[in-house]
């Protein structure tokens, strides 16, 4: 089944389309989902929401544009949506909290990082953080387009991302500085 | 900011092709909901939340409509007629058809011709064989009629080979004496004493037996 007909199917509302979707996106769609949650359970959450969303809207995509960059803004919005929920009740972090990166190491530039380590990282983050991150630096938003689908201002998500850079910074180095001896030995 | 043009660089360059396999209770959810909400969401094509309500409607009325008529039919069924006491047909020429073979009538009783009876005998049996076929009796009470049928037969046998015996005794009697039947007859004429009836009626031991009437008086 291609793209094109895997849309359709599933505009009929096919199992075989809805089947063969799954199959062919689901590993670039729970990537997303990754990125942008605290753990793997919160990431499923998000899929099972963001899938239901694309079944029941596959009507609405126009042809013409990306099929693969339409799906990951569903689920992109569908996690910002999950988050501001989750912020209602969630204990709040406040920025002064956060340590700041100290500017004395640069170990993390000699040294090589998996994919789970850089995941790792990124979970670690407050959610405002996580979400300026990733919408910036691995999606390529403006900060203007941040801050309305954060709702937010520009300048809050200017910082929030600087902040978020700080914090990796140091989470890095803290991560070289125990890979390195490792290495050596 | 050369650090932080490497951080980005570097998460950049991770994630750009970032692919994890969902596991597949996920995708069971995720068909559950869609399920859930195409029963609910009115689609004339498919089967949903409207259409049930609407059939099981139309089964409701259905079954309103026809149970008044159902326990009228079920009072009538011949089942529950076989299980009552009575198991005589309403016509009364059947009636009497399956008294007479029951208990043979005194008409019977008095035949002279043993074939015409019997036959009579097998068309009644024929005849309650058929009414019992008609209204669907049990077997057993079927089984239970025959048996009476048969002891009833065995019996009128038995009656008719005594009548024929008395039948001939009777004709010698006639040809000896005269016969005094209407005078003894007890609906054509007055009772009379019983002494004096048995003193007329005496048994003659030389004629075999023969039951004789003295119409000799006094």
């Amino acid at each position: 089944m291609n793209e094109a007909q895997i849309i359709e199917g599933c505009i009929k509302k096919e199992r075989k389309a809805q089947d063969a979707f799954f199959t062919t996106y689901n590993g670039l769609l729970f990537g997303v989902c990754l990125r942008y949650t605290k753990n793997r359970f919160e990431a499923e959450d998000v899929l099972q929401e963001g899938l239901v969303k694309i079944y029941k809207n596959m009507q609405m995509y126009s042809e013409g544009r990306s099929f693969e960059g339409w799906i990951r803004r569903i689920m992109i919005n569908t996690a910002i949506t999950y988050y501001r929920k989750m912020k209602k009740h969630a204990y709040h972090d406040d920025v002064s909290e956060i340590g700041v990166a100290s500017s004395e190491s640069e170990l993390f530039t000699e040294c090589e990082f998996t994919k789970e380590e850089l995941l790792n990282t990124i979970n670690e983050l407050p959610n405002g953080y996580r979400t300026v991150f990733n919408l910036y630096v691995i999606e390529g938003y403006k900060h203007k387009e941040i801050a309305e689908q954060l709702g937010v201002d520009i300048n809050t998500s200017k910082s929030q991302l600087s902040r978020a850079k700080k914090l990796l910074q140091t989470k890095l180095n803290e991560l070289s500085r125990i890979k390195i001896p490792l290495e050596i030995e | 900011m050369k650090k932080e043009d490497n951080i980005t660089q570097l998460y950049k360059d991770a994630f750009s092709d970032f692919s994890v396999s969902a596991p597949e209770s996920v995708y069971k959810k995720v068909q559950l909901d869609l399920g859930r909400m195409s029963l609910l969401t009115w689609d004339p094509t498919r089967l949903n939340v409207f259409y049930l309500a609407l059939m099981s409607g139309l089964v409701a009325l259905a079954i309103l409509g026809v149970y008044p008529t159902e326990t009228a039919e079920v009072n009538v069924t011949p089942d529950i007629i076989s299980n009552t006491a009575s198991v005589l047909p309403d016509d009364p020429i059947q009636e009497n058809e399956l008294i007479s073979t029951i208990q043979p009538s005194k008409e019977l009783e008095k035949a002279e011709v043993v074939q015409p009876v019997l036959l009579e005998k097998a068309l009644n049996r024929t005849a309650i064989i058929n009414i019992t076929s008609e209204i669907i009796l049990p077997i057993e009470l079927v089984d239970e009629l025959e048996e009476i049928l048969i002891a009833e037969e065995i019996e009128f046998v038995e009656e008719l080979e005594n009548s024929s015996e008395t039948i001939k005794d009777k004709t010698i009697a006639e040809e000896t004496e005269v016969d005094v039947r209407e005078k003894i007859s007890l609906s054509n004429s007055r009772v009379e004493p019983a002494n004096e009836f048995m003193r007329l009626l005496s048994l003659d031991s030389d004629k075999k037996g023969a039951l004789t009437i003295s119409t000799k008086k006094k």
